[in-house]
C-alpha cells in the first residue's frame, strides 16, 4: 500500500500539503517573525513590509505569524479530537457489530437517537452549557460526532464477520478477542484509515466554523476561524484580513481530502 | 464417537402480509458418525447440508436437539471449553480463498490452528508446519505468499493443512472441491483419501455431486429439504440407491459418453 | 451446414508486456450445432468468449486476428454497428447469474428494459412478450417472478431467466461460459435440455465447461484449450473414443475415474 500510495500523483500531494501544515506548526516559534498575540496600535492596518510579511490586523497584530501559529490550533485541535473519536467509535463499533443480538439493538436505537439532532446543535448547546475553552468544544466535538463515525465502523465489522474466514478462524480456534484484534480489525483498518483521515478536513472545518461563531475558542485567539470572524468587520477596507485565513483553511482541508480520496482510490478494487 | 439427535434448525420467515411462517432448514436429523470411517452427505443447494455442517461444528446453535461428541453434549459446554473443544472438530469451506485471511501469510495461516491448541515452541511450530506442507503436497517456498497469489487448488490444500494440523477426531468437508477444475477436484479428492489413511480421523464430506460422494466413501446419505431422505451403507453402485429422489439425483448426472439417442429423443419428450 | 461464426487466427495480448494469453486460434461455429470449448481455469476460454463479445478492455489487450459473424468482422466495426449486433444477434449468458442483474431492480423491469432496448414494443408488450417467455423456460410462478428482485430466487432460476433473456431477442448465437458450473446436478441437467432444445430452433451455441460430462451431454464439436491454445479439435464422439493428446485424456480420466475406479 505504501509503495502505491507513493506512485499515486493525487496522494502525493495531499501528503506534501499535509506535512507542510504540519511542519508549520511544529515550527511555529521559528517561521513566525513576531509575538502573534503582541499589539501594537501604531501598526494598525500597516501594508506588507519585511517586518510585517502580510500586514498587520486591526489591532497591529502582525498577520504571518498569526497564521502560522493558527496552524497550531487547527490541527493540534482537530487531530487529537480525531484520535479520540476514532478510540470510542472503533470500540462500540466493533464490539456493537461482533456482538450482535440485544447489544446491537440498543446502539441502533442509541445512535438513531443521537443521529437525530444536527452535530451543530448538539455543540451549541453543550459548549453554552459547559463554557468556553479547548478541553470543551472538543467534548462537545467528539459527543455529538461519534455516532456518525462508529455506525460506519459497525457497517465495516458487519461486512468483514461475515466473511468465511471468520469463521474458519473459529474453526481453528481463535477466541471472539483474538478474532477481533488480528482478523477484522486489521482487515478493515484500510478502510477505516480513508474514513477518518477524510473526516480529519471536515473537522478542521467544523472546528473553524465555531470558532468564527465565537463558540470554544477565546476571542482573539489566533485561530484561522476566529481571525476570518475578526476580520470580517474590515471586508471592504482590508479584505487580505480574511483572505489570508481563507486561503490556510481551504489548503489544509484539501491536503486532507486530497490525500483521503486518493486512499480511497487506491485501496478500492479496480476492474479489470 | 459423534451422536446426532433429532437436530433442528428453523428460521422465522416474514412473507409481505407480516405472517410469519417457520421455516426447517435442517428438520429432525438424525445420524451417528463412528470413529475412523467416512460418510458423505449429498444435497442440492437449499437441502440444508450447509446449515447441517454449521451446526455439527457449532458455528450456529440448533434449535433443538444434541449433538454429543464422546458422550459429551456440546451445548452444555461453556464457551472456553468449546473453544478448545474445537481442536477436535475441524471443518474444510466451500471457498479456499475467502477461507484464508487475505492479509496473513500461508505460513501463518497454517500456524494459527496450532497456536490456538497446541503451545508450541517456536522452533518446533516451524518444522510442524513445513512437515504439513509436505502433507499435503505443496512446496515450501509458498509459506511466504499471500492466499491470492496461489491457485485455487493450493488455496484448498492450505485449507485442509489447517484442518488436519491439530489431529482432529472428524473433519467435516463442506462442498470442499466444488468450483475446482476436474483435473485438481481429482487430485485433491485423492490426496484425501491418502490423509485419511494416515489420520485415522472420520470424515463427513459434503456436496451435491453423488459422484464425488461416491469417490469419497460408501455410506452415504442423501439430503433433501432438511431431511435425510436415504441413508445407505456400504454403496455398491447407483443400482443401490432406491429413494425416488436419490434416483432423479443419479438420472440428472451428465452422461459419460456422448450418445445421439439421449440428445434428441429423451429431450423431446422431456420438453414437449 | 452454414458457418456463422468465424473465428481466425484470434491472439489476445496483454498491453503491459505483450504476453500472449490467447495464442493464434481458430474455429468456426455452424447455426444448429454445439460448440464444446473445454479447458481448465487460465486456458484462454473465457477471454475468447469476452473478445467475441467485444467486451476487453483494449486499454489493457490487444486483439488480433478476426471474428467473422455471418462475414462481417467484429473487431473492425463501429460502436453503433456492433452494439446492434451484440446483445440482440450475439448474447451470452454467465457464469454468476447473480451478479448478471441488477440487486436493486425487479426482474420484470429488467426484462421489459431489455427487451426494450432492442426492439421497438411498448412496455405493456414487452411485459407480456417476457412473461411468454418464461413460461416457455419450464418456470412456475411466472408473474410472482417478474415482480421479485433477483436475490430472492434461487441460482437455478436466475440462470435460466437469463437464458430466456438471452433467447428472446431470437439471436442467432447464444455463448454460455460455465453457465452451470455455480449450479447443482439436477438444476443443470435441466438447463443443458434446454440448449439442447435451443440447438434444435437453429441457433449456434458455443458452450464453455470445463467439465467433459458437461460437453458429452450438448456438444456436437469440442475444442480443448490449454494455456492459450487449442490443442485439440474434433467430433464430440471422437474426443471421447480416441482422444490425441495426453492431456486430453488426463482431463477425460480425471472424471470418470470417480464414478469407475473408486475404492480400488
Amino acid at each position: 500500500m505504501l509503495k502505491k500510495i507513493y506512485k499515486n500523483k493525487q496522494a502525493m500531494v495531499g501528503l506534501i500539503m499535509i506535512f507542510i501544515v504540519l511542519f508549520i506548526a511544529v515550527f511555529a516559534p521559528i517561521i513566525a517573525i513576531n509575538d502573534p498575540e503582541e499589539i501594537n496600535p501604531m501598526n494598525k492596518f500597516v501594508k506588507t513590509s519585511p517586518h510585517y510579511p502580510l500586514g498587520a490586523d486591526q489591532l497591529g497584530r502582525c498577520v504571518f505569524s498569526r497564521l502560522v501559529y493558527g496552524a497550531r490550533y487547527s490541527l493540534g485541535i482537530s487531530i487529537p479530537t480525531l484520535f479520540i473519536l476514532a478510540l470510542i467509535s472503533i470500540s462500540i463499533g466493533t464490539i456493537s457489530a461482533y456482538l450482535g443480538g440485544r447489544f446491537d439493538d440498543i446502539f441502533s436505537i442509541i445512535s438513531d437517537i443521537f443521529m437525530a439532532f444536527p452535530p451543530l446543535i448538539v455543540v451549541l448547546s453543550l459548549v453554552g452549557a459547559l463554557g468556553q475553552g479547548i478541553r470543551n468544544i472538543v467534548a462537545a466535538v467528539v459527543f455529538s460526532m461519534w455516532v456518525w463515525f462508529a455506525k460506519i465502523v459497525r457497517s465495516f465489522v458487519l461486512m468483514e464477520k461475515n466473511k468465511e474466514y471468520i469463521i474458519a478462524s473459529k474453526i481453528a480456534g481463535c477466541s471472539d478477542y483474538k478474532i477481533i484484534m488480528s482478523h477484522i480489525i486489521p482487515n478493515i483498518l484500510p478502510s477505516l484509515i480513508v474514513c477518518f483521515s477524510t473526516g480529519i478536513a471536515g473537522l478542521m472545518l467544523m472546528i473553524s466554523g465555531f470558532s468564527f461563531l465565537g463558540l470554544g475558542i477565546e476571542a482573539g485567539a489566533a485561530e484561522w476561524g476566529s481571525m476570518l470572524s475578526s476580520g470580517r468587520a474590515y471586508l471592504y477596507s482590508h479584505p487580505s484580513l480574511i483572505v489570508y485565513p481563507g486561503i490556510c483553511i481551504l489548503f489544509t482541508a484539501a491536503g486532507f481530502n486530497l490525500f483521503g480520496e486518493a486512499l480511497r482510490d487506491i485501496i478500492s478494487p479496480k476492474e479489470v | 464417537m459423534l451422536k446426532v439427535k433429532k437436530l433442528y434448525k428453523q428460521y422465522i420467515k416474514k412473507d409481505r402480509k407480516g405472517k410469519k411462517t417457520i421455516i426447517n432448514a435442517v428438520d429432525s436429523v438424525s445420524f451417528n458418525l463412528e470413529e475412523n470411517k467416512s460418510y458423505s452427505l449429498v444435497g442440492e443447494s437449499g437441502s440444508g447440508k450447509s446449515t447441517l455442517a454449521r451446526l455439527i461444528t457449532y458455528i450456529e446453535k440448533p434449535t433443538k436437539g444434541k449433538i454429543e461428541i464422546n458422550d459429551e453434549d456440546l451445548s452444555k459446554m461453556s464457551k472456553k471449553i468449546l473453544r478448545m473443544k474445537r481442536a477436535d472438530f475441524q471443518m474444510v469451506m466451500q471457498d479456499g480463498q475467502s477461507s484464508l485471511d487475505p492479509r496473513i501469510k500461508i505460513y501463518d495461516s497454517i500456524a494459527e490452528p496450532l497456536r490456538n491448541f497446541k503451545k508450541l515452541h517456536k522452533n518446533e511450530e516451524k518444522s510442524r508446519v513445513e512437515e504439513l506442507m509436505k502433507k499435503v503436497e505443496l512446496p515450501l517456498e509458498l509459506l511466504d505468499r499471500r492466499p491470492y497469489e496461489l491457485s485455487g487448488g493450493q488455496q484448498k490444500r492450505v485449507c485442509i493443512a489447517r484442518a488436519i494440523s491439530v489431529d482432529p477426531k472428524f473433519i467435516v468437508f463442506d462442498e470442499a472441491v466444488s468450483g475446482l477444475d476436474v483435473t485438481v477436484r481429482k487430485k485433491v479428492l485423492d490426496l484425501l483419501l491418502k490423509l485419511r489413511k494416515e489420520l485415522k480421523s472420520s470424515y463427513l464430506f459434503i456436496t451435491h455431486d453423488i459422484d464425488v460422494a461416491m469417490y469419497m466413501s460408501n455410506n452415504i446419505s442423501i439430503m433433501k429439504s432438511g431431511r435425510i431422505v436415504e441413508e445407505i451403507q456400504d454403496v455398491k453402485s447407483f443400482n443401490d440407491f432406491k429413494h425416488a429422489y436419490s434416483k432423479m439425483l443419479i438420472k440428472s448426472l451428465p452422461p459419460k459418453k456422448p450418445c445421439r439417442e439421449f440428445r434428441r429423443k429423451d429431450v423431446n419428450k422431456q420438453i414437449l | 451446414m452454414k458457418d456463422i461464426l468465424t473465428i481466425n487466427n484470434l491472439s489476445i495480448l496483454l498491453r503491459k508486456n505483450q504476453s500472449q494469453i490467447v495464442k493464434n486460434i481458430s474455429f468456426n461455429l455452424e447455426a444448429g450445432k454445439i460448440l464444446g470449448i473445454i479447458g481448465e481455469s487460465g486456458s484462454g476460454k473465457t477471454l475468447t468468449c469476452k473478445a467475441i463479445m467485444r467486451l476487453l478492455n483494449e486499454k489493457k489487450f490487444t486483439i488480433k486476428g478476426s471474428i467473422r459473424f455471418k462475414g462481417d468482422d467484429l473487431l473492425k466495426m463501429k460502436e453503433g454497428q456492433i452494439n446492434n449486433i451484440l446483445g440482440k444477434d450475439i448474447s451470452m449468458i454467465m457464469q454468476n447469474p447473480m451478479t448478471a442483474f441488477d440487486p436493486m431492480m425487479k426482474i420484470g423491469t429488467q426484462i421489459v428494459e431489455t427487451i426494450r432496448a432492442h426492439t421497438r414494443l411498448s412496455k405493456k408488450e414487452a411485459y407480456f412478450m417476457g412473461m411468454k417467455e418464461l413460461k416457455k423456460m419450464n418456470l412456475k410462478g411466472v408473474s410472482e417472478i417478474m415482480n421479485s428482485y433477483p436475490h430472492t430466487l434461487s441460482g437455478g432460476m436466475l440462470q435460466r431467466i437469463m437464458i430466456s433473456i438471452a433467447l428472446m431477442l431470437r439471436p442467432s448465437v447464444i455463448i454460455a461460459d460455465e453457465a452451470t458450473t455455480a449450479l447443482d446436478v439436477k438444476t443443470q441437467s435441466i438447463i443443458l435440455d434446454e440448449f439442447n432444445k435451443i440447438r434444435e430452433s437453429g441457433i449456434g451455441l458455443i458452450v464453455v465447461s470445463h467439465d467433459f460430462g458437461v460437453i458429452a451431454k450438448v456438444a456436437d464439436n469440442v475444442i480443448v484449450m490449454k494455456d492459450g491454445s487449442i490443442i485439440e479439435s474434433s467430433s464430440v464422439y471422437e474426443i471421447f473414443e480416441n482422444p490425441q493428446k495426453k492431456y486430453t485424456k488426463e482431463l477425460l480420466n480425471s472424471r470418470l475415474l470417480i464414478r469407475e475406479m473408486r475404492h480400488a
